[in-house]
């Protein structure tokens, strides 16, 4: 017996809607259909992880070994060693092999994220903050490089007050207690604030972001109410 | 200059320091020792060798009781060995010698000193008429002769804090009322040194006696010294009770003195004898009389009253009992030469003696604040032994009411929004960004190939769709070929899945290997994806169904990430975002690199678009971006339907959280003006 598009869709949406129920229900209290929902889900991403790294290894392990073993295994000898002696992890007594691999990817990983870091957000970030003050470079109208002036003005303003409230440099105070300089702790208030505001506009994107899955559940259930009314 | 040492704490010390500088110890044993004071007269030798009185005794101490077991053997050997031609025994010549000492007085200085009635009794002749013209007195009453008297020591009822009966008045009642004087048995002589008797200052000297005890006794003539004495009774102690020892003894010649007999209670080494001993009458009168107010008087003591420090006086005047102790410690030695001696003295001062206080006095010296005190100590003491079961979680109160309430407005408004016709229409303006894209997206050539990284979870699918649905139906419009990939695991399913909804939505034909390939996931981050701008091809050569990506038609120009038309990073994920840009930073035109990314990961990633020059050519934030791009492009989709529920449910959003920070800083403020202090701990 053989299913048709539209009864595979019919249940694919009862299960879909049967699912958000189960997950809306979490408002009333937890239970056990709701953590079977969860497990279930986390299994499910498990079991895809490990095709995922099936996908990964076979094509750029197994099979340049099996294709070619002399020249595969010299070819891969360095990444073969490497992914051994991390497989050696699971043992307690090898484990201290392991180390080897681990120290590798996590000095690869800190290079290439340091240095992402300071040719793709820092230089381009202060070279930023600079342009606004290079009249030359500006637009001729008057208005624009006013404009612009302005704008440099406050993004320097934000930079400089967002780092002075990073400035952890305090000094002990005869009163007792610790305290940064006055200059710093004014520059470090406004800073305070600016980082409120950002932090304010990603938890507005959060929750607009939330909302907009409400809608689309919404009308998922809509939409399901109204083929059952149509259907039926 | 000589100093002595003292025997506690080895410290120098003046010579006539009584007590150490250091740590006030007595140098000077409180009686001189005989051996310190040889040049003593013989009859100090017995109060010298006495101890504190004993209050539980009324016989004398154990040493004493040797003396006299000594005069005593003196006494057998002169019975059994008759004093004519027979060399005395050393005990007897030093009793002589103690009793010459006493009686000779061989020299002139010390003559000026002796009393006349001291005199009489050596049969000193020029002294009689002094002794007819001034009564002789007894050494007792003497105030110049350190008397028996003058160091008599505490009696019994002295030490339990009552006086004895007739002290102070003893030499005034003699005179005045010429009452019967104590004989001297009754008296402690052995403990005198030391301790002056309180009715010492009232004796009255000069009171003459009466004829009688003025007339002195028909003295023998020419009597020797040691007969002497036995024979000139002085009259007044004719007169005591208890004289008739005097007649009744015969006086032997090398025996000791019958006064020694009486002063020296017979040696008594048990409790047995102790009972059978009698005692004067006086003091079981005077015991009588007494008893009954002790008892009283202890009876109505409180226990804090019963307390009195060392050395402090009773309010009825009378001595602490805190002298028990001292008492006490009038043990009898044990061992050594001195086995059997009670009350000797000790080898080094009492301070230094390691003993333990006794306890019905450390019970006593409890006061009751210090006894609740310490039943505190000890109930905290035993509190720490139990286990302390762990204080009940306080668990948060679910709020399930306000949670499912507040989710029903917000479904209802959602519901509303998406059931009632468009009450408001979509944005209009153009913003920059979305000019940008589509400017981008215009540019793209027939057969372009796009990138397409797809970081995101399903949870932001729905947003994700309404940004992107106008820009991927622009390019599939373009017909461009998309190559999927991803560095999010959840990410290889969703990048297929959007692309499939965009097409069904906008009645594309895309089709997996047609309209695009799937590289699947990316693994290790922002080190994949630098791995990735370097060499695409060696990284992902295959598609996630197992064919080689990079064999297809479409794809043969492409060899690395620069062939690429354009790159469009769809995330909801700002440090996926962030690391997108940081690697592909100087490894891909800015031009042809676009962002569709959530509402919350614009504020993270406007810099990189605003910076100038720009690090992303364009950047779709939201549904509000993708409702303005469906709208310059007149394709509506996702982004309009769901617009008009989108703004209802953003403002009853807006409207709880303002409602619900008013409700919250007036429940504060309430709380706060209840328990101010509250506040303050």
């Amino acid at each position: 017996m053989s299913l048709d598009f539209l009864t595979l869709d019919f249940f694919g949406s009862v299960l879909g809607v049967a699912l958000t129920l189960l997950v809306l229900s979490y408002l009333i209290r937890d239970h056990f259909l709701l953590r079977f929902l969860l497990y279930g889900y986390v299994g499910l991403m498990a079991g895809f992880a490990v095709v995922l790294a099936f996908n990964i290894l076979y094509p750029s392990l197994i099979l340049p070994i099996l294709a070619d073993p002399i020249g595969g295994i010299t070819q891969l000898a360095i990444p073969l060693a490497l992914c051994s002696l991390l497989f050696l992890k699971a043992f307690p007594r090898l484990s201290p092999l392991g180390n080897l691999s681990l120290a590798f990817l996590v000095g690869v990983g800190l290079a290439a994220l340091i240095g992402g870091a300071i040719q793709g957000t820092l230089i381009p970030q202060i070279r930023a903050t600079i342009q606004p003050f290079d009249i030359h470079r500006q637009a001729t109208a008057t208005e624009e490089r006013l404009s612009g002036l302005v704008q440099g003005l406050l993004i320097l303003l934000g930079t400089i007050t967002t780092l002075a409230y990073f400035h952890f440099g305090a000094r002990p105070q005869v009163r007792g207690g610790v305290r940064r300089a006055e200059w710093i702790e004014s520059l470090s208030r406004i800073g305070q604030l600016l980082i409120a505001i950002a932090l304010g506009l990603i938890f507005a994107g959060l929750l607009k972001a939330g909302f907009v899955a409400l809608i689309e559940r919404t009308q998922a259930l809509l939409q399901f109410v109204i083929t059952l009314q149509r259907g039926l | 200059m000589e100093t002595q040492r003292c025997p506690l704490c080895g410290q120098p010390n003046p010579p006539q320091a009584e007590v150490c500088q250091y740590c006030q110890a007595r140098l000077r044993p409180l009686w001189a020792d005989s051996s310190s004071a040889p040049s003593s007269p013989p009859d100090n030798q017995v109060a010298k060798r006495s101890l504190p009185p004993e209050s539980g005794e009324p016989l004398p101490p154990g040493r004493l009781s040797g003396m006299r077991s000594q005069i005593g053997t003196e006494e057998s050997a002169q019975a059994e060995h008759p004093p004519q031609g027979v060399p005395p025994s050393k005990g007897t010549l030093e009793s002589e010698d103690w009793l010459e000492g006493l009686f000779s007085g061989s020299s002139e200085g010390q003559a000026e000193d002796i009393p006349a009635w001291l005199r009489s009794l050596r049969g000193d002749s020029a002294d009689k008429a002094e002794r007819v013209e001034e009564p002789p007195m007894h050494p007792l009453f003497s105030a110049s002769q350190p008397s028996v008297f003058s160091q008599a020591p505490q009696s019994k009822l002295e030490l339990e804090g009552v006086s004895p009966p007739g002290e102070g008045e003893i030499g005034s009642g003699i005179a005045q009322e010429e009452r019967p004087v104590p004989p001297f048995e009754g008296l402690d002589t052995f403990a005198l040194e030391g301790h002056s008797f309180p009715g010492e200052d009232k004796l009255d000297t000069s009171t003459p006696l009466t004829a009688k005890e003025a007339s002195p006794k028909s003295s023998p003539a020419a009597p020797s010294a040691e007969e002497d004495w036995m024979s000139e009774i002085p009259p007044w102690l004719e007169t005591l009770p208890g004289q008739e020892w005097v007649e009744e003894e015969s006086p032997e010649k090398a025996a000791p003195p019958e006064l020694l007999h009486a002063a020296v209670p017979p040696f008594i080494e048990t409790e047995e004898e102790l009972s059978e001993v009698e005692f004067p009458s006086w003091l079981d009168e005077a015991e009588r009389s007494i008893e009954p107010q002790l008892d009283t008087l202890i009876e109505s003591l409180s226990p804090q009253t019963t307390e009195p420090s060392m050395g402090e006086k009773t309010p009825e005047g009378g001595l602490p009992q805190a002298t028990a102790p001292f008492q006490e410690e009038a043990l009898i030695e044990i061992a050594g030469p001195l086995h059997g001696l009670r009350g000797v003295l000790p080898a080094e001062p009492l301070v230094a003696a390691q003993t333990r206080p006794p306890r019905p006095i450390a019970e006593l010296l409890v006061t009751e604040k210090q006894r609740a005190q310490a039943e505190l100590f000890l109930k905290l003491i035993e509190a720490e032994g139990k286990p302390i079961p762990p204080p009940p979680l306080k668990r948060a109160k679910p709020h399930s009411f306000w949670r499912i309430l507040i989710f029903l407005v917000l479904l209802t408004t959602a519901a509303v929004g998406l059931v009632i016709p468009p009450f408001a229409a979509t944005p209009q303006e153009l913003s920059v960004a979305v000019f940008d894209a589509m400017q981008a997206v215009g540019q793209l050539p027939g057969d372009a190939t796009v990138l397409l990284v797809v970081d995101m979870e399903g949870g932001n699918f729905a947003e994700i769709q309404a940004t992107t649905n106008a820009l991927l139906d622009q390019m599939m419009i373009k017909g461009a070929f998309f190559v999927l990939v991803s560095t999010h695991q959840e990410g290889v399913l969703q990048a297929d899945r959007l692309l499939r909804e965009v097409s069904r939505l906008n009645g594309h034909r895309y089709q997996p290997s047609s309209g695009w390939v799937n590289l699947g996931y990316l693994p290790g981050g922002a080190t994949g994806i630098q791995a990735l701008s370097e060499s695409l091809v060696e990284l992902l050569p295959y598609t996630v169904e197992g064919k080689a990506a990079w064999q297809q038609d479409r794809l043969k120009n492409i060899r690395s990430i620069s062939d690429f038309d354009l790159i469009l990073v769809i995330t909801e994920d700002s440090t996926r975002a962030r690391q997108w840009v940081e690697q592909l930073n100087g490894k891909y035109t800015a031009s042809k690199l676009l962002f569709a990314v959530s509402a919350q990961v614009e504020p993270v990633l406007r810099p990189y678009y605003e910076a100038n020059p720009r690090q992303v050519q364009s950047m779709l934030a939201g549904i509000r971006d993708g409702a303005i791009y469906e709208t310059q492009a007149a394709r509506p989709g996702w982004a309009t339907r769901f617009w008009s529920a989108y703004l209802i449910v953003v403002l009853t959003g807006i409207a709880l959280i303002t409602l619900g920070s008013l409700v919250y800083s007036i429940s504060g403020l309430g709380l706060q003006k209840s328990s101010p202090r509250e506040g303050n701990l």
